[in-house]
């Protein structure tokens, strides 16, 4: 450490320079801080900006399975999108998307009063709560096509047990059982995130507002409805929008168990696209189907967002 | 206001009614991981098997390439996390604690892109990523997977976060005349050490789940994840259904175990604080 090492002297004055210059400057403060996000900024072009860039355009353009244009076509993807079925899979999309949305938030919200109750092995319960989300989709997809199977599945085994089907039910064979057995394993999945935040949204009700609807002579009823789901309002707003998103984009679910059969019955639009890009190398279809898919779900969003913003508690 | 049992009545059917239709796969997963091969074929329907053999959680690991499966599944996710957290942290920070310009905007941008499908990403992704040749690399699973799984949640976890230390520390860190860079590293990183270890698990847990990508990229058991792996059977002639489900647990015992550790942190840390 003897010798002096002028090189480190210069580079640590060029740093002082980039990062404090002169006091007084009013622009720098606002603009340093793109030093540190930057890289953030550059991964998310790569991962999430670059291809959404790229299906804009190839949704106006033909393009072929190597991805190579083969010139404009303005809207002439939009307008092949019907003739293959699209409005279908528009329909089966709402079916899938509210068909679980829906019941999840209700069944959630009677788990979460349930658990704020003061009821014997809230803990237990709790864990048990948490387990769907615990385990891997892919996974949970995989043990659904061994459940489910009509030859060997334990379902139907339990079922005839029971003696409520006589005989070995294809629930993913057809078309009637594919889609709401499907739904069903959804809901379970969705329950744990949105019950344990709805949860959190009830313990933050002031103790005793719920005392002073106690004292009124509320029903258990009576408090639900005029206290715990007024209050929770912002708790409820949050599930329904990231449940939107989640449910409608869900993919592993369904490409495990039925890759949209039996006969396209359940094609979601994040399927189909799917399908559309990489079983049948139609990618200027599948642009064409992101682009509308996520328009939708883009305008839902913002909707929501909007209804949110500057309330207490939101970074946003 | 004490609920009298009757009351709670319904509470307890509920619970315990979720309890058991959980319960119910688990054991299943449980129940035909331990069932012998020679058995498998005629027994697999069966609620209670006449036997068992525990030995299978030995044998599957030659049976398949397990451990393969694993350790891409530990350089994937574990790559994605550190990636994330290299760039996402001084971006929290510039989020947080600078007199940045568009701090809402990006923070809204950073949320915005979870409203995109994995499965949708990887169309406009596949095409540049074979032509530089990273389909069937652990680089392209990494790049994918931290930018768009993990990224959002790290900057808005530890964002969140650094936004209530109080600026005092930063002003005497500047007295000392510390610069931005290393009062980032000295002061806000050490002290946002919670969030971030919040974010890093959940990085992690999203990147170890991801199926799209994998699907899409990884067609070798090379760099295949352990839940593509599994997959990657399913739809053989002979499923060794036995096997698959001994995997499906070594799949899923390490995202359990994080998600009962975080158990108390999980709300909070994906909603950002959004609910109370």
């Amino acid at each position: 450490m003897a010798k002096p090492r002028p090189l480190a002297h210069a580079v640590s004055d060029e740093r002082n320079i980039l990062f404090r210059p002169s006091r007084g400057s009013r622009l720098w403060p606002q603009l340093e801080g793109y030093i540190y996000l930057l890289p953030a900024l550059l991964l998310m072009a790569a991962a999430v900006g670059y291809p959404i860039v790229r299906i804009v355009e190839m949704a106006f353009q033909n393009v072929n399975s190597f991805g190579i244009s083969q010139g404009f076509t303005g809207f002439s993807n939009f307008s092949g999108l019907w003739q293959s079925g699209f409005n279908t899979v528009i329909a089966t999309t709402l079916i899938w998307t509210l068909g679980t949305l829906i019941p999840t938030v209700i069944i959630s919200m009677a788990m979460a009063v349930s658990l704020a109750a003061p009821i014997k092995g809230q803990a237990f319960f709790r864990t048990i709560t948490l387990i769907p989300w615990a385990i891997p989709l892919t996974i949970v997809a995989i043990l659904g096509s061994l459940i489910l199977d009509n030859t060997y599945g334990q379902l139907n085994t339990v079922l005839q047990d029971l003696h409520l089907i006589s005989h070995p039910v294809g629930w993913l064979a057809t078309s009637q059982t594919a889609l709401p057995i499907m739904i069903i394993i959804a809901i379970w999945v969705s329950i744990p995130f949105t019950t344990l935040t709805l949860l959190s949204g009830i313990q933050a009700v002031p103790e005793d507002i719920k005392e002073a609807g106690a004292l009124d002579g509320l029903s258990p009823w009576g408090r639900f409805w005029h206290i715990t789901l007024p209050l929770t309002t912002n708790a409820v707003q949050l599930v329904v929008l990231i449940n939107l998103a989640y449910i409608f984009n869900s993919f592993p679910i369904i490409w495990v168990l039925t890759q949209g059969g039996p006969a396209e019955t359940t094609s979601t639009v994040t399927i189909f696209t799917y399908k559309l890009a990489f079983t049948d190398g139609e990618f200027g279809y599948a642009g064409a189907a992101a682009l509308i898919s996520f328009l939708a779900l883009l305008g839902v969003a913002l909707l929501y967002t909007f209804s949110y913003r500057g309330k207490e508690g939101s970074l946003l | 206001m004490k609920a009298t049992t009757r009351q709670l009545l319904p509470a307890y059917a509920l619970l315990i009614l979720f309890t058991l239709v959980t319960l119910f796969p688990l054991y299943i997963m449980l129940s035909v991981a331990v069932m012998p091969s020679r058995t498998l074929v005629s027994e697999l329907y069966r609620l209670w098997p006449t036997q068992s053999d525990w030995g299978n959680f030995v044998s599957m690991w030659s049976s398949l390439p397990l451990f393969r499966y694993l350790l891409n599944s530990i350089v994937i996710a574990g790559g994605a996390t550190f990636l994330s957290l290299l760039v996402g942290i001084p971006a929290a920070y510039a989020l947080s604690r600078t007199a940045i310009v568009g701090r809402r905007v990006w923070l809204f941008v950073f949320l915005a892109t979870q409203l995109f499908s994995p499965s949708i990403i990887i169309v406009g992704a596949y095409h540049v990523l074979a032509v530089i040749h990273w389909t069937n690399t652990y680089l392209g699973l990494i790049l994918l997977d931290s930018g768009f799984y993990c990224l959002p949640f790290v900057v808005w976890i530890t964002a969140g976060y650094m936004r209530l230390i109080p600026t005092e520390l930063d002003d005497a860190a500047l007295i000392d005349g510390a610069s931005t860079f290393a009062k980032l590293v000295r002061v806000i990183v050490p002290l946002s050490a919670p969030a971030i270890a919040v974010a890093a698990v959940f990085a992690f847990i999203q990147g170890w789940n991801d199926f799209a990508f994998a699907l899409t990229l990884a067609t070798s058991s090379s760099v295949e994840p352990l839940p593509i792996g599994i997959y990657s059977f399913i739809g053989a002639y002979q499923i060794q259904w036995n096997y698959l489900m001994g995997a499906s647990i070594i799949a899923t015992v390490p995202i359990l175990v994080l998600f009962l550790v975080m158990q108390r942190r999980l709300v909070s840390g994906l909603t950002a604080g959004a609910v109370k």
